[in-house]
């Protein structure tokens, strides 16, 4: 049995943060609602993702494992208007029956066995900051003109984004207490990331949202961020670059 | 003869012990009376014609010989079947003798072929237009043969199949005198015809192992052969509906099946619809998930008949003709065997192939449309096979046949004709124009036969000989003769006769001699515009590919479509009513193919479910429709190698396409294994268009096309990159994804 209805937005906002990580995804669900891994394939950037069964309207599910194809899903939802009521459900020949208002979708379910387990790397990432997705935005839009990757360095009291690459270069200063508010600070860190990765990320994010930012020193970076009216929690982890020295 | 003391079965002297292995193989303690009378023939090495009604063992017998000659002089069989589905059920079942050492082959489709390996095998199992076409290419190993089973041999009496069966069983007894001939058939009335052409011994027995109750079905009850007359427990209206009820929900066991027959597939459709109305509600629990687990497995099929089939299985019925495709023909014999399906409504194509007997048979449709006769009766051969098919050997204590009268003057009409009445005597059908054409000519074309005398003396052993005098088919011979000289298929001097390179090919081919001439003047000919439809229309104008029913709505259409054509016509349009019809339906049948391969009114490959649309098909038609024209297209580009046409190039990219169904651009993708033409179509409409764009594409990238699974995508790309390339784990990256100094999550656990 899977049958959920849920607002429009629910479901665009759920697939608009993995459609950066894979275009095909495992989905876990259970009474307690859905869980998401996902890897993309190169291995350089993962989601983790919990969507509560309190954020849909309706949520008649047993335990089960889904395979989908979420760029797909994100397509077909386009058209809907953002408080529209959207189900899916399961039709008996496997399909995943998607209706609105007066729209109905079909689509053929993934073969889930396909997926593998993504491991979550266990890391112990020595700051973590909280600050609003605009302020990350800004330096990213800039930073896309001059080069392709991008640089967080970070001290006691504030974070600077630095893009450079032959005479052309970027500075963004962010302060503490200004900019972003410092939860943990252990040292000083500074990490450099693909600007293509770390963008498409922070789409997945999207504009205007409170994160965390966690980092450290040449070490992968970590966004958590809520979404769906804080009922779904993200974790996105990016891997860095690695300067060859 | 008769049961040894620990229960096994006593062989006659001369008989192989291997045949006692096999028997207590199969687990056969003891033999039924048919069986026990052919073993004295069989050690003998006598030929044999084995007359007994369906499920009396007759298999066991031609098994017995076979094993008996095959394992003591190292020598060969051949088991020729009528059907292709057949096949493979004997095949399944001779299989079991690995075990004994003897090795056992399948031999089917291609015609064209010699089929040299079959050479390393004891037993050949082969549909009779196959073993037909083994013996065109005077295939060595049959001069090996020391067995010939030809089952379905009733089948003489068939106009489609019977000349082709009649040509090599007489072939056969020209050039293997000495092999033993072991013929299985139902009972007909001259069963001793038979017998007396082949020289054979006749075993005819009315023997059944499980009982037979046969009675006519009318109202709320039915009379049965011996008077009786017992009303049905169930009372819906309708009489059919209500004997099926009565056997599936009533009987003691709770385990009766039924088997319907009616006459027209849309019939067969309808009816097992309505019955799952009925008889879905009265199901248990445990039944209705059994069925389920069947609905489940037939998968989403966007064809109306595949959502039929699941509206009727998930109500413990379903229908089976030959327009199923062969995935959901299987699955519903299997869920039929299983008792999962309690009732199904079969078209009489059923009744002559597959094995699958159910407790009760109910002849529902006697009557059928003939040209002459729109309202003739059935046979009663064929009512006997349907009635046969009654009765599942060990869960069945008696099989039950009812036929179903729909008024009370049909009842005594229906007692007298089917129920007391016998099977019809068969006739030769070898003296039809078209079956003499094609025959004399392979007898010319394979040296078989290489002078009048020797033709003559041929015919002389045919059936048709033992049952007719010759001089009635003398002028039928001699206007076939001058046909095949006028058209150059033979050469006539004095009285030798010889085959053209030309009839010998054609003969090779295994096509009817008429449909070269078509093809011939196809190819000669100078069209002012040479298109796809140009060499479709000529390919399906030939009579072996079978006419498409053109609808009286649908002539202004195909008249349209001649016209707007007609400077791609590679043939005249006929004056003459019948071949203008004949006309219609050729272009007709062009036009399913173009809409196949993607050059039809919608511009893309059709799909079933369009075609099923257009043109009224099922998924099985299609494929054997595709199937027919491969094999003509084949033939034609052969024919224009040997013409050296110039229109070669062109046929062998008709052919191509026809085969895979596509439009020339996916060309490049088909040929990658696992790309069929729905997925071909997907990755070149996503801008995948061949090898290379496999090769260059992540298999992200591949797996974000609709319909490709990552575990596909990985497949095609490994496939593409051959094995120095292989990517291993689906999850390694390709090699571009990652640029210099990136590293991986995994760098850091």
């Amino acid at each position: 049995m899977f049958n959920v209805e849920a607002k429009a937005e629910t479901f665009r906002s759920v697939f608009s943060v993995l459609t950066p990580i894979a275009g095909e995804i495992k989905l876990a669900a259970d009474d307690n609602g859905w869980k998401i891994r996902a890897v993309d394939p190169a291995h350089v950037a993962m989601v983790d993702l919990e969507l509560e069964s309190s954020a849909f309207e309706k949520y008649d599910v047993e335990p089960m494992e889904l395979g989908l194809n979420v760029e797909r899903l994100l397509e077909s939802i386009k058209s809907a208007r953002g408080d529209e009521l959207v189900t899916m459900k399961l039709d008996d020949d496997n399909r995943l029956v998607i209706s609105m208002s007066n729209l109905t979708l079909k689509i053929p379910l993934v073969d889930p066995s396909g997926f593998s387990e993504p491991k979550v790397p266990s890391l112990n990432l020595p700051i973590n900051l909280k600050l609003n997705s605009a302020e990350l935005q800004k330096g990213l839009k800039i930073s896309a003109s001059i080069s392709d990757y991008l640089t967080f360095e970070c001290s006691e009291d504030k974070l600077i984004m630095t893009s450079s690459e032959d005479l052309s270069m970027m500075t963004l200063e962010l302060k503490k207490g200004q900019e972003y508010e410092l939860v943990e600070f252990e040292k000083p860190s500074k990490s450099s990331f693909s600007l293509d990765y770390f963008s498409h990320l922070m789409k997945g994010v999207g504009a205007n949202r409170d994160i965390q930012l966690h980092l450290g020193n040449s070490y992968p970076l970590k966004l958590v961020f809520d979404f769906a009216e804080e009922k779904g929690h993200a974790i996105y982890l990016l891997a860095p670059r690695i300067e060859s020295s | 003869m008769g049961m040894k003391g620990e229960g096994g079965v006593d062989l006659p002297e001369g008989m192989d012990g291997r045949v006692k292995e096999a028997l207590d193989m199969w687990g056969i303690k003891s033999l039924y009376p048919p069986q026990k009378d052919s073993f004295p023939a069989i050690a003998e090495g006598k030929n044999l014609v084995v007359c007994v009604p369906t499920a009396a063992g007759k298999s066991l017998i031609a098994y017995s010989a076979i094993i008996n000659k095959v394992v003591k002089k190292g020598k060969k069989a051949l088991y020729i079947v009528p059907l292709r589905a057949l096949a493979s059920e004997k095949f399944e079942e001779l299989k079991q003798l690995n075990r004994l050492g003897i090795k056992v082959a399948l031999s089917y489709g291609d015609f064209d072929d010699d089929d040299r390996y079959l050479e390393r095998f004891d037993v050949v199992v082969a549909t009779s237009e196959k073993a037909d076409s083994l013996l065109r290419h005077r295939t060595r190993w049959l001069s090996d043969l020391s067995v010939i089973v030809a089952d379905e041999v009733h089948l003489l009496n068939d106009k489609g199949r019977g000349p082709t069966l009649e040509v090599i069983l007489t072939r056969f007894k020209q050039l293997n005198p000495k092999a033993q001939m072991i013929c299985l058939s139902a009972t007909v009335k001259n069963s001793a015809d038979i017998a007396g052409w082949l020289g054979a011994e006749l075993i005819e027995s009315d023997f059944r192992p499980v009982k037979l109750s046969e009675g006519v079905l009318y109202g709320g009850s039915v009379r049965t052969s011996d008077g009786k007359e017992r009303a049905l427990t169930a009372d819906t209206g309708d009489p059919v509906t209500d004997a099926v009820l009565d056997v599936v929900l009533h009987s003691d066991d709770g385990k009766g099946q039924a088997l319907v027959f009616v006459y027209t597939r849309r019939n067969a459709e309808a009816a097992a619809v309505n019955m799952s109305k009925v008889l879905g509600s009265r199901l248990s629990g445990a039944d209705t998930a059994r069925l389920t687990e069947v609905v489940d497995g037939l998968g989403g099929s966007d064809s109306r008949i595949g959502k039929r089939l699941k509206q009727a299985v998930s109500g413990g019925a379903a229908f089976h003709h030959a327009g199923l495709s062969n995935e959901h023909r299987k699955l519903i014999e299997v869920a039929f065997k299983e008792r999962r399906i309690k009732v199904l409504f079969a078209t009489p194509t059923l009744a002559a192939g597959i094995n699958l007997p159910a407790r009760r048979v109910i002849v529902r449709d006697w009557k059928r449309f003939e040209q002459f006769n729109p309202q003739a009766p059935i046979p009663v051969l064929e009512v006997k096979q349907m009635f046969g098919r009654a009765g599942r050997p060990r869960f069945d204590t008696e099989g039950q046949s009812y036929i179903y009268a729909r008024n009370e003057e049909e009842v005594d009409l229906l007692m007298e004709r089917y129920i007391w009445g016998e099977a019809e005597e068969i006739y030769s059908k070898l003296g039809s124009f078209p079956a003499l054409r094609m025959h004399i000519l392979s007898s010319f074309a394979t040296n078989y036969v290489r002078d009048m005398d020797e033709l003559w003396e041929f015919i002389r052993s045919t059936f048709f000989a033992y049952q007719n005098d010759t001089w009635k088919i003398t002028t039928d011979v001699e206007d076939v003769i001058s046909f095949l000289e006028e058209e150059e298929f033979i050469k006539v001097d004095g009285d030798k006769v010889e085959a053209t390179d030309f009839g010998k090919r054609v003969a090779r081919l295994y096509i009817d001699p008429l449909s070269a001439v078509i093809l011939r003047k196809a190819l000669l000919s100078e069209p002012k515009k040479l298109t796809t439809f140009s060499i479709l229309q000529a390919a399906c104008y030939t009579p072996d590919i079978h006419k498409m029913f053109v609808r009286r709505k649908e002539y202004e259409k195909i008249l349209e479509e001649i016209y707007s054509r007609e400077d791609e016509l590679l043939m005249d349009i006929p004056t003459e009513k019948a071949d203008y019809d004949f006309f219609l339906a050729s272009v007709k049948s062009a036009i399913f193919l173009l809409e196949w391969i993607g050059d039809g009114e919608l511009g893309m490959e059709a799909n079933e479910e369009r075609l099923e649309k257009l043109f009224n098909v099922g998924p099985g038609d299609i494929r054997s429709k595709v199937e027919t024209a491969k094999w003509i297209l084949y033939s034609m580009r052969e024919l224009a190698r040997l013409f050296n046409s110039p229109m070669a190039k062109a046929v062998d990219l008709v052919a191509l396409r026809v085969e895979h169904g596509i439009k020339r651009e996916l060309l490049e993708l088909i040929g990658v294994k696992g790309v069929g033409r729905v997925r071909a179509r997907r990755l070149f409409d996503a801008g995948i268009k061949g090898p290379d764009d496999i090769r260059s594409s992540t298999v992200q990238r591949l797996s974000s096309v609709h319909g490709i699974g990552r575990v596909l995508a990985l497949a095609i790309k490994n496939e593409v990159l051959g094995p120095e390339g292989e990517i291993l784990e689906e999850d390694e990256p390709g090699e571009e994804e990652v640029g210099t100094g990136q590293s991986r999550l995994g760098d850091f656990s």
